[in-house]
């Protein structure tokens, strides 16, 4: 844990013991034989254990895989969506997708080429200003992903993989240290685009219907119906913002260059 | 059967329009709804007045200059019937 969290945060400030956090976390081992036999790790939030334990190596995802929950469970001043996002020239992508789109595949590419990551995981639309704040957490990368990225990015700098999690074998890369560095700085919504890999696929980007991607970016959201009319509102008014499009490649060199046209236009 | 449909008017009913679709929700039930644009077409005729199938038809084989008004009346029953399920229209006379 404490490697992990030195690896991947060494760019982040560490807060003194009396500031203000909204989450006061806790990974631990139970008592028992579970210290010892099989070992087991739990995270409790305010004390409060939400999840079921994990194997005791599967403690520094379950690190990031619980922070993201108390952000999705209550941050609610914030329409969440579950997305990638990344900015180029003061406009943001969001890409927002289902698991085993290759969203964070695409997201570790890109910001190993210059944009600025917003967030890997979940989108913060602010229901005030319907500008994006920023995360710049680690990137979450699965199965075949790890090596993709390791072989395109050969500065990335990342976790040990760690294997039979529930999402595969899972590593995590440490944030570009401008990304972390400009976490204030909100950014505007730009494209929504909708991303799938497709092995050997050139890349293809195609208009999608601004009321079509309006139902799938709610579908991607974890708190729209919490929000009622302002969660409507928040999302109409992002699609109001943005163009729309449907993504599919095979190479990361070819997505990255397709990407970089778009944020010149 | 020739009954005609209104909309329903909710007015804390929300929604907004693109390129002809749109989508709606509604605070009562929490749902939310895509309208394609046939179905935005059909709830523009019925706000304007309450009118049958038959009725929407024509109007929008008019205005669209469509070839065949069978196949346009089907689409428009089973648009109908998506919007009443929806609770976005009722029988006039309800």
């Amino acid at each position: 844990m404490a490697r992990g969290i030195s690896l991947l945060y060494s760019d982040f400030c560490v807060l003194e013991p009396d500031e203000f956090a909204d989450f006061h976390i806790a990974l631990q081992t139970p008592a028992g034989l579970r210290r010892w036999v099989r070992p087991q790790v739990i995270f409790y939030l305010d004390g409060f254990a939400p999840f079921k334990p994990l194997p005791a190596d599967q403690g520094y995802p379950m690190f990031e895989w619980g922070l993201n929950w108390c952000i999705a469970a209550h941050a609610h001043n914030y329409l969440v969506i579950h997305a990638a996002v990344v900015e180029r020239f003061g406009r943001a992508a969001i890409l927002p997708a289902p698991p085993g789109s290759g969203k964070s595949t695409l997201c570790a590419g890109l910001i190993s080429r210059g944009w600025r990551l917003l967030s890997d995981e979940l989108m913060l639309l602010d229901l005030r200003s319907g500008k994006i704040q920023p995360l710049a957490r680690p990137v979450n990368l699965k199965n075949a992903s790890i090596d993709i990225i390791r072989e395109f990015h050969s500065g990335a700098v990342m976790t040990d993989p760690v294997r039979d999690t529930a999402k595969g074998t899972v590593a995590l890369m440490r944030p570009p240290a401008d990304s972390v560095a400009r976490t204030a700085e909100p950014a505007l919504p730009g494209w929504i685009i909708f991303p799938r890999y497709v092995a050997g696929a050139p890349a293809v980007l195609e208009p999608n219907s601004k009321a079509q991607t309006f139902m799938r970016v709610v579908e991607q959201a974890f708190n729209y119906d919490v929000l009622g009319a302002r969660g409507f509102e928040a999302a109409a008014g992002l699609i109001d913002r943005c163009a729309c499009f449907e993504f599919s490649y095979g190479n990361l060199d070819e997505a990255i260059a397709t990407f970089a046209s778009l944020a010149s236009d | 059967m020739n009954t005609k449909w209104r909309t329903q008017l909710k007015r804390d009913r929300v929604h907004r329009e693109w390129d002809g679709e749109a989508v709606v929700y509604d605070p009562l039930s929490g749902s939310t709804h895509y309208l394609d644009s046939i179905s935005v077409a059909v709830l523009d005729r019925l706000r304007a007045e309450p009118a049958s199938a038959e009725e929407v038809t024509r109007a929008l084989c008019t205005e669209f200059d469509a070839d065949s008004e069978i196949d346009v009346l089907a689409a428009v029953r089973e648009t109908l019937a998506n919007l009443r399920q929806m609770d976005l229209i009722r029988p006039a006379d309800d």
